[in-house]
């Protein structure tokens, strides 16, 4: 399984590359304006350091950089800042400079993928014109200079990415695990791909799905008014059921001579971001008599959530409903002792809310706790003894 | 004070010499921070209330801000008794999610690893259950034993506890050298130590009066409550997911599910007891079938699952535990349930006391056999 994933996030990264050219430009010019502050010599460093860093999947990590990597450095990035940083890259390559004559091989593609664009955007072609001067100055440079704002970008890129953007960096800097001699040139051909499938979210393998089973169906098909959907992934089937029809159908499949899933295993409920409804309600039942797992799903809105309770049907219900309302603060009609569970019942807020910070919480609710307690009346007071 | 401030309350009773009686949480029988809000008429217990969440420590919430493979160690401290088997679903639901393949010697490695597991919690739960009834002698057999499990696993992984034992894709490192030996010099010692425990308990006239026909519970209410584990195998329900739903490579290992008829204490102490016996035959045919070859498979270095939910239950020394995964898509999960059985078994503390004496409870409550890490989470 570990090779398909592999081959399928390579496979999916390729593809996305040309798609990402248009937002090089804009990258370019930010990157431009960092060089010019100068953090060439940083750029250096770092990208050497992610080299060393990564040591893995070098072919496949390469072949997606290299076409993406060159346009960008070729397109918009090197004009601004290959003014600024001739001196600079002088000095740091000159101590390099063994290393050229490789980067000479890279750079000669980013120029070749630099004209065609030129084609597209007209600033591009005299902005490549400067790098091209800043080369001269490193003779082997010339073609060097449109690779290092790539440098620059990988910085930028790490700065402002966002947490899931930098991981994939981390990730496309491992295939570029070529010696650590080669960390000038190499940092900068890897750099700028890495940014680049940052942006894009790779296609991620798909979860296993499977025809529904029979039972499953037959379900669905007699509740059709009720029953939003009905899909098996991962070998597990899940109803979606509507919240109004919630509880009749919890009772159907316990109720039902073929079906009978009489334990309830757990019963849960979610809070997400970015999914519309945002909450549900997650029943995982299963059948004793027929030895087999099915998992029911309400979907409910963030605001006041609510369905009815099923712990008429499974009493094991109550505690984990309890659980629910506590921590996701989902109303159960019909419990008969909907209280907090597992936070004391002062607390404020429910913590399995995505809108509830994991940390951060604490002093407030330290404060809160000695408000209270300041308010219940001590019952004894102890006197003072005198001794008279 | 007002009322739900500080926890559940039960009303006191109309009748004369109705009484509340608190219980815990720093009592010793509670195996932890276990309150037991107790009320009684005279000395039979009528009702009773748990107040939980003194060990809560929001793992969910935490497990939601992890990637999947840091959240592992985490799982240790759930049921820190049997901490490998903790380690052994979530690293099994992760690999589900993540469709990655373990090798073959991993799985049997797995399996011994969580069989002793389930040893050295039985072990702790005899000897502490036996402790609360008043048999002291058999705690410290029990802890000698237990700690021979204890070494067993700090050859392999390092840890004693809180172990860590497993990692996504297959297991940390080989065997050791040596160790095979010694837990074959382990496993030819135990089952003379296990007679010595069923001469101290199993027809001793005191411990019989203390267990048997105390804490009943019906096969039908153990459906009904959700329980699992030996508390539903000793209600006649041989309800095992190692047998109903098998992992790893539990459906090629020959063993049995003890269970018994009575559904009371002593039953439970039955089934636990037979569990241990069971465990030594499955430990014992692994190290005959232990093949070779590698210990990990291949594990991409970022793990991004796909969109999806699961849910994967093992069947832990304490019963189904199981977690429920909802991935978005991303290398974090987007909700994590984890199905604790202490959480699940101990809300039916009330059908298992009422009725009984106040001095049954200690008895009821260990043969629950509760961890506080696991049921407050």
């Amino acid at each position: 399984m570990a090779e398909t994933h592999d081959k399928e996030a390579g496979a999916s990264v390729e593809p996305d590359g040309p798609t990402e050219l248009p937002q090089e430009p804009s990258a370019g010019s930010n990157s431009a304006s960092q060089e010019e502050v100068g953090g060439e010599s940083l750029d250096t460093n770092s990208a050497s350091a992610s080299e060393m860093a990564g040591g893995m999947s070098a072919i496949k990590g390469e072949e997606e950089v290299t076409p993406e990597g060159e346009q960008t450095g070729s397109a918009g990035n090197e004009s601004v800042p290959v003014e600024a940083k001739p001196g600079e890259e002088a000095s740091t390559k000159e101590t390099v400079a063994p290393e050229e004559p490789p980067k000479a091989q890279a750079q000669e593609k980013s120029a070749e993928e630099a004209s065609p664009k030129g084609t597209v955007a007209p600033e591009e072609p005299p902005k490549a014109l400067p790098q091209e001067k800043s080369a001269e100055e490193a003779s082997p440079k010339g073609t060097i200079a449109p690779e290092e704002p790539p440098k620059a970008l990988p910085q930028e890129k790490s700065a402002e990415a966002e947490p899931g953007e930098e991981v994939v960096v981390l990730e496309e800097r491992k295939p570029s695990a070529k010696p650590p001699v080669s960390a000038s040139k190499m940092p900068r051909k890897t750099a700028a791909p890495r940014k680049r499938p940052v942006r894009r979210p790779k296609k991620v393998v798909k979860a296993p799905e499977k025809e529904p089973s029979g039972f499953v169906r037959d379900v669905a098909a007699a509740h059709s008014e009720i029953v939003a959907d009905v899909y098996n992934r991962y070998g597990e089937d899940t109803i979606v059921v509507r919240s109004g029809g919630y509880h009749s159908l919890c009772r159907h499949l316990r109720d039902q001579a073929a079906l009978r899933f009489d334990y309830l295993s757990l019963l849960t409920g979610a809070h997400y971001v970015g999914t519309e409804p945002r909450c549900e309600v997650v029943l995982e039942l299963y059948s004793t008599p027929y030895n087999r797992r099915v998992r029911v799903k309400v979907l409910l809105p963030a605001e006041a959530p609510s369905v009815d309770s099923v712990a008429d049907l499974w009493p094991t219900a109550g505690w984990q409903e309890r659980e629910a309302y506590d921590m996701l603060g989902i109303h159960f009609h019909g419990h008969s002792d909907l209280r907090r569970i597992l936070l004391p019942q002062y607390w404020e807020g429910h913590p399995l809310r995505k809108d509830y910070p994991w940390r951060g919480f604490r002093e407030r609710s330290e404060e809160i706790l000695q408000e209270r307690l300041a308010k219940i009346p001590l019952e004894t007071e102890t006197k003072p003894y005198s001794f008279d | 004070m007002e009322t739900g401030t500080v926890g559940a309350f039960l009303e006191p009773g109309e009748k004369e010499g109705d009484f509340i009686l608190n219980m815990g949480p720093q009592h010793p029988a509670t195996h932890g921070v276990l309150r037991v809000i107790l009320r009684t008429e005279g000395e039979n217990v009528v009702d009773c209330d748990s107040d939980i969440g003194y060990l809560h420590r929001g793992q969910e919430k935490t497990a939601e801000n992890l990637p999947y493979v840091e959240f592992t160690p985490y799982t240790d401290r759930l049921d820190y008794i049997a901490a490998p088997a903790m380690n052994l679903t979530w690293v099994e639901a992760c690999e589900r999610l993540l469709q990655l393949e373990v090798p073959e010697r991993a799985k049997y490695i797995r399996v011994i690893i969580a069989e002793l597991t389930r040893l050295a919690s039985h072990l702790l739960w005899l000897g502490t259950h036996a402790m609360d009834i008043g048999a002291l002698t058999l705690f410290l057999y029990c802890f000698r034993e237990r700690e021979m499990v204890l070494d067993l696993f700090e050859g392999f992984g390092g840890a004693r506890l809180t172990t860590h034992i497993f990692r996504v894709g297959g297991l940390p490192n080989d065997l050791p050298k040596g160790w095979l030996e010694d837990l074959e010099a382990f496993l030819d010692l135990f089952p003379s130590r296990l007679s010595d425990y069923h001469k101290l308990l199993t027809k001793n006239r005191i411990w019989l009066r203390r267990t048997k026909g105390i804490g009943v519970v019906t096969a039908d209410e153990c459906v009904d409550w959700g329980l699992s584990g030996p508390l539903i195998r000793g209600s006649g329900i041989a309800l095992d997911l190692r047998r109903k739903q098998p992992y790893e490579i539990y459906d090629r290992l020959d063993f049995d599910i003890p269970t018994q008829e009575e559904g009371d204490v002593y039953a439970r102490y039955l089934v636990r007891m037979e569990e241990m016996n069971q465990s030594l035959r499955i430990l014992r045919q692994c190290v005959d079938q232990l093949p070779s070859g590698p210990f990990i498979g291949k594990v991409p270095k970022r793990l991004k699952a796909p969109k999806g939910e699961l849910y994967h239950a093992t069947e832990s020394p304490r019963g189904e535990f199981g977690f429920y995964i909802y991935s978005d898509g991303g290398t974090q999960p987007a909700r994590v349930k984890i199905r604790a059985p202490s959480f699940i078994n101990l809300q039916a503390l009330p059908v298992l006391i009422r009725g009984a004496l106040l001095a049954d409870v200690v008895a009821v409550i260990g043969s629950i056999d509760i961890v506080l890490g696991e049921v407050d989470r």
